[in-house]
């Protein structure tokens, strides 16, 4: 068992490092300190971020981040033929003159045609409020910060490689790298810190022209002599005496975890676990079966492992928004299955975490770029306490829920197919997922009370997100007492759980999609009509299944 | 003989009031209102919400249909718990967590209706140098004087390096008594000053002209405020016990037996 289990972390180690196999010379460039939304990060982070910012995508046609940057940043020529920009809207390009190839992504060199009407176009979307713009305006003004930002990092060592010096200019300067930090906390990038006009320390001036040399000596195609500038750079800025100071290891740790992608690994093991226990369904075959658990294991390892990491980098709990919600979620879904599988080893408990933590981890993906930043937290959530017990908890409650949902689903099948026996143990096993879920919601929204009456003096103010978790604890309790009452048989609660899962979605971002209230993080748009779209799927399963289980089961 | 009849009748009418089908009304009840209130408050804004749903009696749907508000759910439920305490619950060490489960509510339900009744909400707008005793109502208009002053010493806003994300909000102030002597204090997000029965919190602060700003904060009088927090550890610790008894009995058979009620 023990040999079996070494094995497949060697295998998903291997496959790790494989898949993300990086050029060697980019090694110091990647960890340059930059100081970037209010926080120290590797320049490496800065890079994946940018470009998923215009490209919607991490890894857009295979192009690497980080060589991508360093293209714009020290040779500005080749990088207008990288297919990076977005183009969500297609009648934006009709509009500004340009070949319109359809939704996707284009080369700087397509869109410069296009440039002046953009700049037309966003200048008078941009006096007006935002909620007042169409979606191709909307569209305009989106493309056209991201071109500004790409226009300021095309300058932003003209310092070193001659030509117009981009300082000066507004545009993109706020997202040039700020990778020169001065006196009182302040960080520059090296073009805004030559342009400041007061003298600088010989220190500073010294750690530019390191940046210059590298700047040279990638357009000579030397990479050698990039690498060793840059690790001049960063010993330099290593040396510096500061509050400000990067962390090496912490620098040297968000470089892993960019590259192992961790969370992306941890669904591949998921949906593999999901593939092998459909097979184990046809073949009926428990090796199988034990290859899945053996594979949720080992995704749940590189799951712990990525959240671990975000919290020793952000010196954060870790839920503090709505895409760790997502991740934390999943985990617990995760965790829950491979209790049940061990509690019950035929039972469905391992599939519904899978699946739980699968479909998470994908819809997390679509927030990352809100979230997976790791940016700073206002001064209402800046509260490592609270952070650390009532988000986790609820997020804990609403993992149980949420796997008890699935479990749901699983246990009206089974009665529908009429599989009696199956049924009694999927009954005690929903039971006891859901009464997990309702316990450590009740504990997290009395803490979240105890918190606002901490912070707010007041216990309970009727916050949307409140009601929310007061919709799910009143939910479950009736149906626990429904259960004691008689009312409701095994499909009854599996349908209540279902139910509960709605409630959970409802909590979960219907208040975050209401956009009110002092939870309201993270809005997204579409996202109404998914759950809407979620909660009719959900409704006609259940007016569609729940009797005809009920009449298989009494038979 | 006709005594024992009597109470034979209000045990019937008590162990009615503590019917379990009685709780799962209530609860779904009170699923309803919550969605509905939050619904009602996606439109109409909080106050309303308070007004027609949350602090109401009966809400009138549509206009005309009488619907139980949260206060008659609440007062209903109260009722339920407490006749479920004495006719339905059984007192058995192996029920100790759902007992304490049960009365913590019981005393959650009812710190609710007392905060509700005896408390009081107030906000106090200071410019940087101003004092002021005056609290002022939700609504705007003058509410109560406080026995003290407080003075605005200085108000901080830090954002966090290279953003406009803010990371504290910090204001000093003098708190002032009756006779003349005063102390500093400072209160921040998460950090109330509390002083004579009121309490302080940073709400919000706004610049005035000429780099002079002014700092809001919401001022509570709450002399119940310590019965959710009693409710709770009630809560906690029974809900803790029973998740444990509960695991005892799953290693055993993976739920707990479907029997009765305690």
């Amino acid at each position: 068992m023990k040999a079996r289990a070494a094995l497949m972390l060697t295998v998903w180690l291997a496959a790790a490092a494989t898949l993300s196999a990086a050029p060697v010379q980019l090694r110091e460039f990647r960890r340059m300190a930059v100081m970037d939304q209010g926080r120290l990060k590797p320049l490496d982070t800065f890079a994946r971020n940018l470009l998923k910012q215009f490209s919607g995508r991490a890894r857009p046609e295979g192009i690497d981040a980080c060589e991508w940057l360093s293209r714009v940043l020290f040779a500005p020529g080749a990088s207008a033929a990288d297919a990076v920009f977005l183009v969500r809207q297609p009648e934006l390009l009709d509009a500004i003159g340009v070949t319109n190839r359809g939704r996707g992504r284009y080369t700087h060199a397509q869109l410069r045609p296009g440039l002046r009407r953009l700049h037309e176009l966003a200048f008078r979307g941009s006096s007006r409020d935002e909620k007042d713009l169409d979606r191709v305006e909307f569209e305009a003004l989106r493309l056209f910060y991201n071109l500004s930002a790409y226009h300021g990092l095309l300058h932003a060592f003209a310092f070193a490689l001659g030509g117009e010096s981009a300082a000066g200019g507004a545009g993109g300067a706020s997202s040039l790298p700020a990778v020169i930090p001065l006196a009182g906390d302040r960080w520059l990038s090296p073009g805004r810190a030559l342009a400041g006009g007061t003298p600088l320390p010989a220190m500073v001036q010294a750690e530019i022209s390191l940046l210059a040399t590298a700047a040279r000596a990638y357009g000579r195609n030397d990479p050698a002599a990039f690498d060793r500038a840059l690790a001049g750079f960063n010993r330099s800025i290593r040396g510096r005496q500061g509050p400000d100071t990067p962390r090496p290891w912490k620098i040297s740790l968000e470089v892993l975890y960019n590259r192992a992608n961790p969370f992306f690994m941890a669904g591949l093991a998921y949906g593999l676990a999901l593939l092998f226990l459909l097979l184990a369904m046809a073949c009926r075959c428990s090796p199988v079966t034990r290859m899945a658990a053996w594979s949720v294991a080992a995704g749940f390892l590189a799951h712990t492992l990525g959240i671990a990491a975000r919290m020793l980098i952000s010196g954060r709990p870790p839920v503090t928004n709505l895409y760790e919600t997502f991740v934390f979620v999943a985990w617990t879904a995760a965790a829950l299955g491979l209790v049940a599988a061990r509690l019950q080893k035929r039972g469905p408990g391992l599939a519904a975490g899978a699946l739980a933590a699968a479909a998470l981890l994908s819809v997390s993906g679509r927030h990352a770029l809100e979230g997976d930043t790791m940016g700073m937290l206002t001064a209402v959530l800046d509260s490592n306490l609270w952070l650390a017990t009532h988000v986790v908890t609820i997020a804990l409650g609403y993992g149980g829920c949420v796997v008890a949902g699935i479990i749901g689903h699983v246990l009206i099948i089974q009665a529908v197919r009429g599989r009696n026996d199956a049924v009694a143990g999927t009954a005690r096993l929903l039971y006891a997922v859901l009464a997990f879920g309702l316990v450590f919601t009740v504990i997290g929204t009395l803490m979240g009370g105890i918190w606002a009456d901490q912070s707010w003096g007041r216990f309970w103010g009727w916050d949307p997100k409140e009601n929310g978790a007061l919709l799910i604890i009143a939910w479950c309790a009736a149906l626990f007492h429904s259960r004691l009452a008689g009312w409701i048989g095994p499909v009854g609660l599996a349908a209540g759980a279902v139910g509960s899962l709605v409630t959970v979605a409802l909590a979960w971002f219907g208040v975050n999609l209401l956009g009110l209230g002092l939870h309201a993080y993270g809005f997204t748009s579409g996202a109404m009509r998914g759950l809407l779209a979620f909660l009719a799927v959900e409704l006609v399963f259940l007016a569609v299944a729940v009797p005809l289980a009920r009449k298989r089961i009494r038979a | 003989m006709k005594n024992t009849m009597r109470t034979g009748a209000l045990a019937g009418i008590g162990r009615s009031l503590a019917s379990l089908k009685l709780t799962v009304v209530l609860l779904l009840l009170l699923a309803l209102l919550v969605l509905g209130g939050t619904a009602w408050q996606a439109e109409h804004g909080l106050d309303a919400a308070r007004r027609d749903v949350f602090s109401a009696w009966v809400f009138p749907l549509f206009g005309f249909i009488p619907l139980p508000g949260l206060l008659a759910a609440g007062l209903l439920l109260f009722v339920n718990l407490l006749a479920a305490a004495a006719f339905r619950l059984r007192y058995r060490w192996r029920h100790v967590g759902l007992i304490l489960i049960h009365y913590g509510l019981l005393l959650l339900i009812a710190g609710g209706f007392y905060i509700a009744l005896s408390s009081g909400e107030y906000f106090l707008t200071l410019r940087e140098g101003e004092s002021g005793s005056v609290l002022s109502l939700p609504d705007g208009q003058s509410g109560v004087r406080l026995p003290f002053a407080l003075k605005l010493i200085d108000f901080e806003k830090v954002t966090h390096p290279g953003t406009d994300i803010p990371k504290s909000f910090t204001s000093r102030v003098e708190v002032i008594a009756g006779d003349g002597r005063s102390r500093s204090a400072v209160i921040a997000m998460n950090r109330p000053l509390r002083t004579g029965g009121y309490a302080f919190y940073q709400s919000s602060y706004a610049e005035e002209e000429e780099g002079v700003e002014s700092s809001t904060f919401s001022v509570v009088r709450n002399s119940g405020r310590w019965l959710p927090y009693a409710a709770s550890a009630l809560l906690f610790l029974g809900l803790a016990w029973h998740f444990l008894a509960m695991i005892a009995v799953q290693r055993k058979e993976v739920a707990p037996a479907t029997g009765r009620h305690p």
